[in-house]
């Protein structure tokens, strides 16, 4: 029974409670906030419009249209009132970017970024949906714990459970597994014309090109939309292959499947945003891939921009499990940062 | 008892990942439970369906059509006419509002009722009212025009079909409804 507890216990400590240095899910916080504090930007000149009693639908007939949202507009609706809290938010914005007094802020964002949703919910598309899943999950986490002021002004550095960053893994798998089971019409999986008809949509087309499309179909398009389908479908599995090399220490058998995907979906959402108007959806999914990097990573890539700018790494970065792995592997160091590897040695704790 | 704390631990990270995953399933899986974290979620604008360009992208594009028709008997088109006029070329961010994705919604489901429409409409109201001129009544057409298929296009058809237009529905700007917003309305009670 004791055994069988400890097997429990370390499995439970693999998949979520063991700890990692908590450079990478800062690194998270700060992309992923600072592309919501953008699309929070775009408010601007239009707030009393759509959130206060000056918008078309407003006092009881807004409260009736929407009667199964909350906002603290439906409450404080003077214009000077929605403009006080919009402005309050925009600040918690940017100090939950910073990290400073993270968690309040990063609550105060949330509140009152689900009240301008929840005030006119007409108002947001499904890009703004990913927003508001995403500015809740990164609430939950502690992510002030590293690359913060936070961490680096109030003392409050520490590690972070591994669970933070495969939350936002699991809701990115979901994102993309949901929809690409959902793709079940003839578009998607016999014609594989589905890419074909969403790019000559005049809704959000950047570019009328309709006969070149209609040339590139067979050979370009038809390929794309199939493997779009597979590719958002089998997330799910790269994320729970992912999820297994982690707790098994990453052996060899489970070979490292990132590159493969996500640069997939880097260009996949990078030709999206060429071609279509599709508001914060693309800058929110790439940012939001960061919760795939190791703290080590990061660390390492922190070090490369340090010297590239020609300074000296400013701080020790702390050990991390990568490095572990790494050794366990024997591998080396990349050629160009043995300075930087030599330099990450510290005494914060390992996570496992 | 510090096993029992990182038990509970771990349950609460389960229950995060349930949260985020179980609206997603189908209910023949696991019947219709998630139901109530849905609406639960739905009050805080929590929402996790993603149906994407799913089961398949618009194979069509329909723009609203509005006419106002007031006492005196004269017609005017409205700003939603005039962006139908010209919604057939190319779009980028800087031509759009938030309220292009409200109108987009507002078109759904032509021939059932439609609150996001009835909202709209009334807001129209609203909004022709404190222009200074307040329609009888707000005549709704849509446009339509359909893709042609690849090969059809490759064949020298063009890529948007014919517009087909037909109405929708009427919005009536002296119900009492509407008639309760204005009233309420502080823009109108500025003059």
């Amino acid at each position: 029974m004791r055994a069988l507890w400890s097997q429990l216990d370390r499995l439970i400590g693999r998949a979520m409670l063991d700890e990692e240095d908590p450079t990478a899910l800062g690194l998270c916080r700060i992309v992923v906030v600072g592309i919501m504090t953008a699309s929070m930007l775009t408010h601007v000149g239009a707030v009393s419009d759509y959130f206060s009693s000056h918008a078309l639908l407003n006092g009881e007939a807004a409260r009736e249209a929407f009667h199964s949202r909350w906002s603290i507009f439906f409450t404080f609706d003077e214009p000077w009132q929605v403009r006080t809290i919009f402005a309050v938010g925009v600040v918690a914005h940017l100090l939950w970017l910073v990290g400073l007094f993270t968690r309040v802020a990063s609550f105060i964002a949330w509140g009152v970024w689900i009240s301008m949703v929840g005030r006119q919910p007409l108002l947001y598309a499904l890009p703004d949906q990913l927003h508001t899943a995403l500015i809740t999950v990164m609430m939950i986490l502690p992510a002030g714990r590293g690359l913060s002021l936070d961490a680096r002004w109030r003392g409050k550095r520490r590690p972070v459970p591994v669970w933070c960053r495969r939350l936002v893994q699991l809701q990115i798998a979901v994102v993309y597994v949901s929809t690409g089971a959902l793709k079940s019409g003839a578009t998607w999986r016999d014609q594989g014309t589905a890419i074909y008809y969403t790019l000559l949509n005049p809704y959000n087309r950047h570019f009328v090109m309709d006969s070149w499309l209609a040339s590139i179909q067979p050979w370009i398009l038809r390929p794309a939309t199939w493997a779009t389908v597979v590719w958002e479908v089998g997330f799910g599995g790269f994320v729970v292959l992912h999820w297994l090399r982690e707790m098994l220490g990453r052996p060899r058998r489970f070979p490292d499947l990132r590159k493969i995907f996500l640069t997939f979906g880097v260009l996949m959402h990078g030709g999206i945003q060429v071609l279509l108007y599709v508001e914060w959806f693309t800058p929110l999914m790439i940012a939001s891939y960061t919760a795939f990097l190791t703290p080590d990573e990061v660390t390492r890539v922190g070090a490369w921009l340090r010297r590239r700018r020609g300074g000296a790494p400013s701080e020790a970065a702390p050990d991390s499990p990568d490095d572990a792995a790494a050794d366990e592997r024997g591998a080396e160091p990349a050629e160009d940062e043995p300075a930087a590897a030599e330099s990450e040695a510290s005494d914060d704790p390992p996570s496992s | 008892m510090k096993g029992l704390v990182r038990l509970a631990r771990a349950l609460c990270v389960l229950a995060l990942g349930v949260i985020i995953v179980a609206p997603n399933l189908p209910k023949e899986w696991i019947g219709d439970w998630p139901s109530t974290i849905v609406s639960y979620g739905r009050k805080v604008s929590f929402v996790q369906r993603w149906k994407m360009y799913a089961p398949n992208p618009q194979r069509a594009q329909t723009y609203m059509n509005l006419t106002a028709h007031f006492a005196d008997g004269s017609t005017a088109d409205l700003e939603e006419t005039l962006q139908e006029r010209d919604g057939w070329g190319r779009t980028f961010a800087w031509n759009k509002t938030r309220v292009d994705i409200w109108r987009h919604y507002a078109n759904f489901n032509p021939k059932r009722a439609n609150d996001h429409r009835k909202w709209y409409l009334r807001a129209v109201c609203v909004r022709e009212a404190r222009r200074g001129r307040m329609p009888d009544k707000i005549v709704m057409e849509q446009v339509t025009r359909r893709f042609a298929p690849p090969d059809k296009v490759a064949a020298g058809r063009r890529g948007l079909g014919r517009p087909r237009r037909r109405l929708v529905t009427v919005g009536y700007c002296k119900v009492k409804r509407v008639r309760d917003m204005l009233e309420a309305d502080p823009v109108l009670a500025q003059g």
